[in-house]
């Protein structure tokens, strides 16, 4: 009789693992033929409760740092970088092909040098894996059928951990026959030199059971091994990524969120993926922000909030899921505003009849270099002028004709400017009607009033400020999760901001994983409608008018609403129970929030990069295009595929993207694309390219 | 008699305990860069610090209605002085260090900016034991070029700054200062030791005390770009935003040399055969400084002789007759250009 689900301890919490009933007739229906069950070690019978394996590296630095204090500060790293060393060395001088703990530490100290105690780092890394190993029930269940069934038992692992340890971790399994391990017999299941060795001692049919589909399927095929692939357990490895004490709330509870999914990792829907993104990557940003949010409205002494259009949608989701406004006595509003709307409604305040300045002119002209002059005029309401029109025709040649940066773009501003008389006029009529939906919206009655925003450049809050300049009795601030440096310029007037994951007195370059996350944050936080075009008058109050746009609303049905449930399942549990999984709220910090962001963005796993490229995005107010953030196949023009490279929000991304299907000269040209533009981000990056 | 090195901090006392920074600010009616001043302190990773605020003579209201929005997330780590009428900059500074307590010292000019780790990383610094025998410690910055346009900052460039060097050399901070004050944590306990900033000073203020901390003790250094040193052009209409180096060349090109004057003044002054030492060693500088010119002509003159050697021949070998004969008018030209060469090669 085959358990049907086993409760396994995870961390600080427990985790309910439904056995893969399936995956078990399968198995066994294999093993009928076999004499000998022969399964892998990690991520098959047994796994660790961290996404990545080098995960457990931080929390060893962890209780270092409690122990030894900032001496031990970068072990994560430093553990990583000794073993690459070790590896190295090992193969030079002997042509072994695996090495043990031992080897590892003793080049701990040619990246650690000023900590000394590594026999005690050694057995503080055994104490860890003991902590955050479990035995997979699935696979638990099937060596128990198969000892029933009177089949031997042997394991095979490509490992440095001493035989012994293993042999204590697999204690809960039938008695098995054999335990063999790389590092003790000088031979891998990785080059498939192991297979004889195994052979040679094993009388019978061997069934090999295992995660990966080279060292667990294709070599022992070599070998004439039965192979069976289980992927339940397998780790979505971050390639290069180097782990560090905040690492861990985020490791955790993506890999808790796997592993407890009723389904398996690669059966499972791009639905039910999505809402696991949500559950784990978005609850720790969404959670982290709110737990920041709270503490600073409290330090501003704020009255009210008003969660932006459209991407405050998912922050307002969470803030009434965390109950924050009845803790806080803070009232938080929908505000249904959006760029187009606040840009050209203050355009009256910021011009004159004569002449428009220079951000309305800029924002009029912007173009991701997709934008007709035809499109220019209409998504901001110009195109019914026969004037502007007829212009427009004589300037460019044809309303079709798009003008491009930086020559088009100069001539796109000289043309508005040239009829700033025409746009003044038909844009005051927008700036009635917007401000006064924010007097209706009571931004400008007396308190202290805060916008909350993703982010990035102030300049909404800057129109805010603009349209109730002399007209207001409250006091205006922002709150957002990041402001780049460009927000600088408009710190006087749209007075105080304050960010919580990207700061704009640091370069993109050096946050560049919130920096790449921007367009994706954007589509998963929108709300499921279309962006603000306008307001309307109806029984005597202001209603915002949305664009229809039917992509946009699949996207929200597909991938954001999946994605936003998950977050906000998490953050109910998170601010109710003060515990989701194995993370607590107490765990939430602005640095682990971080490091999250750039374990996905700057250090992605394929999984993750295969689910990210279904995200499609507007850069422009328009939102009349709708591109993949990340396209899939690499073009086979270098210079194309070079331009798209430079003009992509996640470069990285794309990159990663195209290596999984590229060819060798196309290898080649990621590899030098990579080393030009990655090079400053360190060989955590340009490792992944080569 | 006691050993020359090392005598850094030898009569001072470093603290490696030390947590509260003071941050010293003068400001006279420049809110648009006040308020990114105050966004830079209030990002600081390292939170444990006080503002010292001096309004040296500017508009009153208009820095209470800019401060009115940020008092809550100042708290009470503002205090601010407002001078009715300007008193200068050093005497500004000098009101602000009067009321300032901690155990560090920052100046955070009102038009410059930190990156958020600053404070953190520079007091780890002066924290560290092995750092014990600095005064203060100095990061490396990021110079950024910006103008003032309808009350928003335009930043037209970044540029690193030129004059770093790894270590602060008493040698080089003697010929001109090595970094804006931006960049530079002090001890407060060395600040109590030096006093005052120099109130006769306009400008350069900076450069004196800093010569002044070097007096007591070394200056660590950190080679990160921690801090932003903004610099504008006055526009013509608007040099209440301009800073003082680039509003002020002449002035401080003024005060440098009234500043070296005076120094050497007062070491002539104390034994007049400081006179005779330093014309020994300026007259022996520049008879080497002749000497490098002079070589440095003839280097040069070597070289264009040997360049038209190799042109000459090119041209010789072009007029030699192969398969066709050339132009007479050809040969006469080599010629006459192989006769005034070998008259410029004889001169």
């Amino acid at each position: 009789m085959l358990p049907s689900t086993n409760q396994v301890g995870l961390g600080r919490a427990s985790l309910p693992w439904p056995v893969d009933t399936p995956f078990l007739t399968s198995a066994l229906a294999l093993l009928d033929s076999a004499d000998v069950l022969s399964l892998d070690i990690f991520d098959t019978a047994i796994t660790r409760i961290v996404t990545s394996p080098v995960d457990v590296f931080a929390e060893v630095e962890r209780r270092l740092i409690d122990r030894f204090g900032r001496v031990t500060m970068g072990f994560g790293a430093a553990r990583i970088r000794a073993e690459r060393r070790a590896r190295r060395k090992a193969y030079a001088a002997t042509g072994r092909e695996d090495l043990t703990l031992a080897d590892i530490y003793k080049e701990l100290g040619f990246f650690l040098p000023d900590f000394a105690d590594r026999d005690l780092a050694a057995e503080c890394e055994l104490a860890v894996e003991r902590d955050y190993l479990r035995v997979c029930p699935d696979i638990l269940a099937l060596a128990q059928q198969a000892e029933r069934l009177n089949k031997r038992l042997i394991f095979v692992s490509d490992m440095y951990l001493p035989a012994p340890f293993l042999a204590d971790m697999l204690a809960s399994f039938p008695p098995w026959q054999n335990l063999y391990v790389s590092s003790e017999i000088g031979a891998s299941k990785a080059s498939g030199n192991i297979w004889p060795h195994i052979r040679s001692q094993t009388q019978g049919q061997i069934l090999h059971i295992g995660d990966n589909n080279h060292s667990d399927i294709a070599m022992p095929l070599n070998h004439g091994i039965k192979t069976l692939r289980y992927t339940r357990a397998e780790s979505h490895d971050r390639a290069h990524h180097l782990p560090n004490v905040h690492t861990l709330p985020f490791s955790l509870l993506q890999r808790h969120v796997l592993l407890s999914s009723h389904e398996s990792p690669t059966a499972s829907s791009k639905h039910a993926q999505w809402t696991n993104f949500g559950r784990s990557f978005g609850a720790i940003v969404v959670g982290t922000f709110l737990q920041w949010l709270e503490q600073r409205l409290r330090v501003h002494k704020i009255d009210r909030i008003y969660l932006c259009a459209r991407d405050g949608w998912l922050i307002k989701r969470a803030w009434d899921a965390a109950g924050l406004s009845a803790k806080t006595g803070v009232e938080a509003r929908y505000l249904a505003i959006s760029r187009r709307v606040l840009n050209l409604g203050s355009v009256p305040i910021t011009s004159t009849a004569y002449r428009l300045d220079a951000g309305t002119l800029s924002f009029l002209s912007s173009s991701m270099g997709n934008v007709s002059v035809a499109l220019a005029l209409s998504r901001a309401g110009l195109d019914s002028s026969p004037e502007l029109v007829q212009d427009a025709v004589a300037t460019f040649g044809s309303l079709d004709a798009a003008p491009q940066w930086p020559d088009g773009t100069r001539l796109l501003e000289e043309f508005f400017q040239r009829n700033a008389f025409t746009v003044y006029k038909q844009l005051a009529s927008q700036h009635l009607l917007v401000k006064e939906y924010l007097h209706q919206e009571n931004l400008s009655g007396p308190g202290r009033v805060a916008l909350v925003d993703l982010g990035w450049h102030g300049t909404m809050q800057r129109s805010v400020q603009a349209l109730l300049k002399n007209a207001s009795s409250s006091t205006l601030m922002g709150f957002y999760y990041g402001l780049w440096p460009q927000a600088s310029r408009n710190r006087f007037l749209a007075g105080p901001m304050e960010s919580c994951f990207a700061n704009e007195f640091l370069s993109n370059e050096e946050q560049p994983g919130v920096h790449y996350s921007v367009g994706f944050l954007e589509a998963l936080h929108a709300a499921p409608h279309g962006t603000v075009v306008n307001y309307t008058t109806r029984r005597g109050a202001i209603e915002p008018i949305f664009a229809e746009n039917a992509l946009e609303n699949d996207q929200h049905r597909q991938i954001a609403q999946p994605f936003q449930d998950g977050v906000i399942e998490s953050i109910t549990q998170l601010f109710e129970k003060g515990q989701t999984g194995p993370l607590q709220l107490s765990d939430l910090s602005r640095p682990a929030a971080i490091k999250a962001i750039d374990s996905v963005f700057l250090t992605p796993s394929d999984a993750e990069i295969e689910l990210l490229a279904e995200v499609r995005h507007c850069g422009s107010f328009d939102h009349a295009s709708f591109d993949r953030l990340i396209s899939v196949d690499m073009p086979k023009n270098q210079h194309t595929a070079y331009k798209e490279f430079i003009s992509s929000p996640w470069p990285l991304g794309l990159l990663r993207s195209w290596s999984k299907t590229a060819t060798g000269d196309q290898r080649a040209l990621i590899r030098r694309i990579a080393q030009r533009h990655f090079s400053h981000l360190g060989d955590t990056i340009t490792n992944q390219f080569t | 008699m006691p050993l020359p090195f090392p005598n850094s901090m030898s009569t001072a006392r470093a603290s490696t305990t030390g947590s509260r920074v003071g941050i010293l600010t003068r400001t006279k009616n420049r809110p648009v860069l006040l308020a990114r001043a105050l966004a830079s302190m209030l990002q600081q990773t390292h939170e444990d610090w006080h503002l010292y605020l001096v309004n040296d003579g500017g508009d009153m209201a208009t820095l209470e209605s800019l401060l009115e929005s940020y008092r809550p997330a100042l708290g009470d780590r503002l205090t601010v002085q407002h001078h009715p009428q300007s008193l200068g900059m050093e005497a500004a500074s000098n009101a602000a260090l009067a009321a300032a307590v901690g155990d560090f010292i920052a100046i955070h000019d009102d038009d410059d900016s930190w990156k958020p780790t600053f404070l953190e990383e520079t007091v780890a610094f002066l924290n560290d034991a092995r750092n014990n025998t600095y005064a203060a410690v100095a990061t490396n910055c990021l110079v950024v070029l910006e103008r003032i346009a309808a009350d928003s900052v335009v930043t037209d460039r970044i540029e690193a700054w030129a004059p770093w060097k790894a270590r602060v050399d008493l040698r080089d901070m003697l010929a001109q200062n090595s970094f804006p004050p931006i960049c530079l944590l002090m001890r407060k306990s060395i600040v109590d030791q030096i006093g005052s900033f120099n109130v006769h000073m306009p400008v350069l203020g900076d450069w004196d005390y800093n010569l002044r901390i070097l007096m007591v003790g070394d200056i660590g250094t950190i080679n990160k770009a921690l801090a932003y040193y903004h610099q504008r052009l006055p526009a013509q209409d608007e040099d209440v935003y301009g800073n003082s180096v680039t509003a002020g060349r002449d002035l401080h090109h003024e005060y440098q040399v009234r500043y070296r004057n005076s120094l050497i003044r007062q070491l002539l002054t104390t034994d007049s055969g400081y006179v005779g030492l330093l014309h020994t060693l300026l007259s022996r500088m520049n008879e080497m400084e002749n000497r490098l010119v002079e070589n440095s002509k003839e280097a040069a003159s070597q070289k264009v002789l040997q360049r038209l050697d190799t042109v000459t021949k090119q041209l010789e070998d072009l007029s030699k007759p192969k398969s066709q004969k050339k132009p007479s008018w050809f040969t006469k030209a080599v010629a006459e250009f192989r006769s005034g060469f070998d008259a410029a090669r004889n001169r």
